[in-house]
């Protein structure tokens, strides 16, 4: 049975995570006669998103076409939007109270479980699943669920948009190298483990046994070691982050956190591998709602970025701007620069810029194409331009939700 | 502070052991879920679990349900280990563990981890 296509439905996948503020709110009128409970929580889920919805708004179109609904705590459904109805070919009324299961082809039931823990233990899941239409014809659609904090009700616990993946979106089935590769790079943690603490371990004795100081030839080859192995803990980081963007298995930890405390946590590697970063912050806390050890990851990659594309010791500048709903983090170096023709294709997987004739050729190439995945995910958009007087900036926004009010 | 550890891995076994000893702990090592529970209903009692998150017989996240539903083991404090990213882990609910340390982890960060665990558990409730 051919697989059903989003292309009539979805009108720009470039919306994705974008209005979805904007959508909780459009489709909130559409709610009544849900539980008012449904309602209390759909607000709940805009407040969570925060204004993000206002600055995108040119993105919203899209997502006035996403199935939007809620689940009780067991995962029945108890709110059906009218998206949903044109999406999955089910009228609101066939699916009151029936289980999410529903959604999905017998044989993959269980995703609809897996779905639902992962949403309850990350708070917000974000991911591609194939379910089944009324028709039974399947679909590939990329789903975020939100498990909505701090009730206790079980009235209505899950709230789900998603939209249907055009043609060619859906993700890449995945080969046996690759396979064997992520597995590999899982199972190497923990000999890695075992290096690192057997490192620490040999260092404290030979302090103790020797006298050796922090600074002794025989400290310095120890401390060289572990750094090397905390090097390949990153590679290992990044074919697993690629795989992940790759399969949209990309998860994410949203809560309130501080971008001060994640640009300050993502800068220290670079400042402590003495490279030159100047940052123009602004004053005082900048609240948001993200996952914070995916955004340091961000600052750090599009930092690694800026300066393995400069020549050695040019500087390099972070900047954080205040903008109306949104908090806009750029970095800018004085490198090489991209071709004008390039400038989409940076955040590309495996897409390698020209190098300074004296730099390290190391990485993978994905760094850029996994800030784009986590930008995305947190509703913000990425982009990168020449920059005055030569070299590159890399800008990204991203949403800022009031948080605590 | 008495500690064990569960981990398929005898490496992790060995080097947690030591480093914990040297910091004057009392630290045992089990390399399987069963053993870990058997070893929590025996006297004198570990005061905190630190669990891998994959066992070779059962997932941590079953152990800490087990712990979580026994009145004794209540309020043991769990820090889970793994050397996947906590994203693709099988995490057990929220709320049921007090940290979770990625591999490779440095000593001085899962001895902190633990001191914090410990410490949290301690607090009235």
């Amino acid at each position: 049975m051919p697989e059903a296509t989003g292309d009539d439905l979805n009108p720009s996948r470039a919306g994705l995570h974008a209005g979805e503020a904007a959508v909780t709110r459009t489709v909130a009128p559409l709610l009544r006669g849900a539980p008012a409970t449904a309602l209390r929580h759909r607000r709940r889920v805009a407040h969570l998103l925060g204004p993000g919805g206002d600055l995108l708004s040119a993105q919203a179109a899209a997502w006035r076409q996403a199935a939007d609904f809620t689940l009780d705590s067991a995962g029945r459904i108890v709110a059906w939007n009218p998206s949903a109805q044109r999406i999955y070919g089910y009228a609101a009324e066939e699916v009151q109270e029936r289980h999410i299961s529903l959604l999905y082809a017998d044989d993959r039931a269980a995703d609809a479980a897996d779905l639902l823990a992962a949403a309850r233990a990350e708070g917000c899941h974000t991911g591609i699943v194939q379910r089944r239409l009324r028709d039974g014809r399947p679909l590939s659609l990329q789903v975020r669920l939100l498990a909505l904090p701090g009730l206790e009700t079980p009235a209505a616990c899950f709230a789900e948009i998603d939209l249907p993946l055009a043609r060619g979106d859906a993700p890449p089935a995945e080969g046996e190298a690759e396979r064997l590769l992520r597995l590999a790079a899982h199972e190497l943690r923990a000999p890695l483990s075992v290096i690192l603490g057997a490192l620490t371990l040999l260092g404290l004795e030979v302090e103790q046994s020797l006298g050796a100081s922090p600074s002794s030839p025989v400290t310095d080859l120890i401390s060289l070691a572990q750094d090397e192995v905390r090097q390949m803990d990153d590679l290992l980081g990044s074919i697993l982050d690629a795989w992940r963007t790759r399969q949209g298995a990309f998860r994410l930890r949203m809560g309130p956190c501080d971008l001060r405390e994640v640009v300050d946590a993502g800068l220290r590697p670079l400042l402590l591998q003495r490279h030159r970063v100047r940052t123009d912050l602004p004053d005082g806390a900048m609240p948001l709602v993200g996952d914070p050890a995916r955004l340091r990851q961000v600052v750090r990659n599009l930092l690694e970025n800026a300066v393995k594309y400069s020549p050695a010791g040019s500087p390099v500048l972070l900047r954080v701007e205040e903008l109306p709903g949104a908090l806009r983090l750029s970095v800018e170096d004085q490198g090489i620069g991209i071709d004008d023709r390039d400038l989409d294709r940076v955040f590309e997987r495996r897409y390698r810029g020209r190098l300074q004739p004296d730099a390290d050729p190391g990485g993978m190439g994905i760094g850029l194409y996994v800030c784009r995945s986590i930008i995305e995910a947190h509703g913000g958009r990425i982009w990168a331009e020449r920059r005055d007087g030569g070299g590159t900036r890399l800008v990204a926004d991203l949403p800022r939700a009031e948080v605590g009010t | 502070m008495r500690i064990l550890v569960a981990d398929d891995s005898p490496g992790i076994g060995t080097i947690l052991t030591r480093y914990f000893a040297r910091e004057g702990h009392v630290c045992e090592h089990v390399a399987t879920g069963a053993a870990a529970l058997r070893r929590l209903a025996e006297e004198p009692r570990p005061d905190v679990l630190i669990l891998d998150l994959r066992l070779g017989d059962m997932s941590g996240a079953e152990v800490v349900a087990r712990l979580r539903a026994d009145a004794s083991l209540r309020a043991l404090p769990v820090v889970l280990v793994t050397g996947y990213a906590a994203a693709d882990g099988d995490l057990p609910p929220e709320g049921s563990y007090q940290a979770l340390v990625p591999k490779p982890f440095d000593l001085q960060e899962i001895g902190a981890a633990l001191a914090a665990a410990v410490g949290a558990g301690r607090e009235p409730a």
